[in-house]
């Protein structure tokens, strides 16, 4: 499979209060600010630009939403560098016994409450997590079709976003829990963008996973994908999203700096993999990775849920820094 | 390592074939007899690389209960002016080639006929016998022999064995004459009953002769064959028995014959055989799939292999259902995979599908294509996780492209030449096909 690897490496920020909007708030930019983001202040908050090694670029808004409900939020809004296309503004509850973490670098970013996806978190299981930005645009794969030759359009815009849902019925999909979006999503292609609804289905931002042609009958378990001895293969992140409601989903892009498992894996969970520079094969470190996505609340069945996916993003290297320029290692 | 590339698994690559070298072969068997097809594959897997371990001679038995006819009398005075005869005492006949006595004093032959290998009758029984050995053993398309009398109570019926000269595939069928007088006899004489074949239940029955080859692929976590033979008894179809070097089952898969030319794409390590000229008939057999994939062996696979037959790889990529028998190997001998879809999870190669039926294209609507796995189920245990299929490797020289195309169409892939064998067309599941590289098309 094929990684891609940012310029400069993401950060793990563990530990950032959520108890209070102010305190949330001042974690989450620091942890902008640490990755090397640009931001602007606002009325009550910042919008940051975020932009890939690939010089294409979104913005996002992260601003104190107030008291919606009963819960005081925050609302983090991904959004066209010229302010026209706006997505959903997704909520990160502040509330006492909430602790977040981040994993981001210039071109996306992860927030999620640490230890809970859609397990009965502190003061409820909404509001939780939000993950989005700018994908890795990969060139036209090795692998397909050569005939006819079909010029890929340049890519001046694409950007995405997905989060937990805004209400209590948290089984309720992102990629906290699963592969497949439902309501708190957006993407965004070449001045085209949709998200914000459930169906029509085929559009609805996704992970390509790879689900086993057996379906999932109520006395069949849906096969997973997994070697003899247990292991997941692991797989590109793509991210696929239709360009209007109801078109069928295309491959827009890849998650920096992630790898998709191919089986339910723990939340957090952590490998840690040697990364060797393919030319020089000399060994650039030790790279940990953290497991985003886990349905904790139960078995919900293949078609939803976490039954065929681990998102794996990278949290940290050890040994020697950095990558180099970006390498997609395929 | 998980941030390792999955690669295309290249059987000509030394880096991934570990030295087991072979060639990539795509060929269209033209002759549609069951011997046609037999040869056809064989050769085939040969070029490829497969090598031959085994075999048997094609072989019968002429078991001549009455004896052969032979004259009687010699006329007098001679006939002058003998009748030619197109037909005589039909004694047996060997892939359409019929063996005739004549009574030479009496009749010419038609020496035109070049179905007919006529055989003069001497004046005993012994002699006319010892003429249709002579015959049929110095035959240069066939055969060494043997014969003997029966032993007690039988020991007035002559038993003739004849064998192929060679292992492998000699004659498309063998039928016996049956019980005739002879012409111009007065009284009915030399008639011989009971003549059967190797294989046949019993008289009067057309039988199929037998005659195959092992050929062996090899890697280094062990090897796969497959013997090759016509069938012994009707329908008289090629047959061909999987055995694997973990032990397990025997399966034996057909391929019906007569019904249009068949095609073989194949390497060292794999081959697929099918009809291209009907790529939607589920009528019996007529597509079978072999792979003894690129071994997982970082990941626990020890042994891995797969045969599907019926309805697989051409129709569904889901080797699990009552229409595409299939054995297979996962860490363990060969194991028949047969059943409804609801019973045994059943043995299933990756598709890199999406969970819904669409294809999956970039931006400008070029399908996306990823390596071929395979997997296959571990135990068979039903409706249990621990059934389930486990990858054991990837197929060779494979892609899954994430659209359906027309059967049997080609296109470049990676600058590989690829043809599409097969496309998923279940309902429930990913749209997807199933494309395999070959160099050349002869």
């Amino acid at each position: 499979m094929g990684v891609a690897y940012s310029d400069v490496p993401p950060i793990f920020v563990p530990g950032i209060n959520g108890e209070t909007a102010a305190a949330l708030q001042a974690g989450i930019h620091a942890a902008m600010t640490a990755a090397g983001i640009d931001s602007e202040s606002t009325e009550d908050g910042y919008l940051y630009e975020l932009r890939s090694d690939q010089n294409i670029a979104c913005r996002v808004l992260i601003e104190d939403a107030g008291v919606v409900g009963g819960k005081g939020r925050l609302s983090v809004q991904f959004r066209s560098v010229d302010g026209v296309r706006l997505g959903v503004s997704h909520p990160i509850i502040y509330d006492t016994d909430r602790t977040y973490e981040m994993t981001l670098s210039r071109a996306q970013l992860f927030i999620a409450l640490t230890g809970y996806s859609s397990d009965e978190a502190p003061n409820g299981k909404w509001g939780l997590a939000v993950g989005g930005g700018v994908p890795f645009i990969p060139d036209l794969p090795l692998l397909c079709l050569q005939e006819p030759i079909q010029e890929q359009e340049e890519v001046t815009e694409a950007w995405w976003s997905s989060g937990s849902d805004n209400n209590v019925l948290a089984d309720g999909y992102g990629f906290r829990v699963s592969w497949l979006n439902k309501w708190m999503w957006d993407g965004c292609w070449n001045g085209s963008r949709v998200g914000g609804y459930a169906s029509p289905e085929p559009s609805i931002l996704r992970l390509a996973v790879l689900a086993r042609p057996l379906p999932d009958w109520a006395l069949v378990r849906a096969q997973q994908t997994q070697y003899v001895n247990g292991d997941p293969l692991y797989i590109e992140p793509f991210l696929v999203w239709g360009l209007t409601a109801g078109a069928i989903g295309r491959l827009r892009g890849q998650i920096w700096d992630a790898i998709l498992a191919t089986k339910d894996r723990p939340l957090e969970h952590e490998i840690i993999t040697e990364e060797f520079d393919p030319v020089s094969a000399l060994k650039y470190g030790d790279f940990t990775w953290r497991n985003w996505m886990h349905y904790q609340s139960g078995d919900i069945g293949a078609s939803r849920g976490s039954y065929y996916s681990g998102l794996y993003l990278l949290k940290s290297i050890s040994g020697q820094a950095g990558g180099g320029e970006s390498n997609y290692a395929y | 390592m998980p941030t390792e590339p999955i690669v295309f698994a290249d059987s000509q690559n030394a880096s991934h074939n570990d030295g087991y070298s072979g060639a990539r072969v795509r060929e269209q068997i033209l002759d549609t007899t069951q011997v046609g097809v037999a040869e056809g594959v064989s050769g085939a897997l040969v070029a490829a690389g497969w090598t031959q371990t085994g075999g048997t001679k094609a072989s019968f038995s002429l078991v001549l209960s009455n004896g052969v006819p032979w004259v009687w009398s010699i006329p007098d005075p001679p006939i002058e002016d003998k009748p030619t005869i197109n037909k005589g005492i039909h004694v047996c006949s060997m892939s359409g080639k019929q063996f005739h006595f004549y009574d030479s004093y009496r009749t010419t032959p038609n020496v035109g006929l070049d179905y007919i290998t006529w055989i003069q009758m001497g004046l005993t029984e012994a002699a006319s016998r010892g003429n249709l050995i002579t015959k049929i053993t110095n035959l240069t398309w066939s055969h060494l022999g043997s014969w003997q009398q029966e032993s007690w109570p039988y020991e007035n019926w002559w038993h003739l064995d004849f064998e192929a000269p060679v292992i492998g595939f000699a004659w498309n069928g063998t039928n016996i004459g049956g019980q005739k007088q002879v012409e111009g006899a007065a009284n009915a004489v030399g008639f011989f009953g009971f003549i059967w074949m190797v294989g046949s239940y019993g008289p009067g029955n057309d039988a199929c002769s037998g005659g195959g080859l092992i050929l062996r692929s090899t890697q280094a976590a062990g090897w796969l064959e497959v013997g090759i033979r016509p069938a012994e008894r009707w329908p008289c179809t090629p047959t061909f028995k999987f055995t694997a070097s973990t032990g397990g089952e025997h399966p034996e898969f057909t391929l019906n014959i007569g019904m249009g030319t068949y095609t073989i794409i194949a390497n060292q390590f794999q081959f697929f055989v099918f009809r291209e000229t009907d790529p939607y008939s589920l009528a019996g057999s007529q597509q079978l799939m072999a792979t003894f994939p690129m071994l997982a062996s970082d990941h626990g696979v020890t042994y891995g292999a797969v045969v599907a037959s019926g309805r697989s790889f051409r129709m569904t990529l889901e080797f699990a259902n009552v229409n595409a028998p299939c054995v297979a190997a996962a860490n363990s001998g060969l194991t028949r995979r047969l059943g409804e879809y609801d019973e045994y999870p059943g043995i299933s190669p990756l598709l890199y599908p999406i969970k819904y039926r669409h294809e999956l294209l970039m931006p400008n609507g070029a399908p996306l294509g990823e390596p071929a796995f395979i997997g296959a189920s571990m135990n068979g245990a039903p409706k249990t996780v621990d059934g389930q299929a486990r990858i054991v490797g990837q197929m060779w020289d494979a892609l899954i492209i994430h659209d359906h195309f027309p059967l049997d169409a080609r296109a470049l892939f990676g600058n590989r030449r690829m043809q599409c064998v097969g496309n998923e067309y279940s309902y429930w599941a990913a749209k997807v096909s199933l494309w395999v590289a070959y160099d050349a098309i002869t």
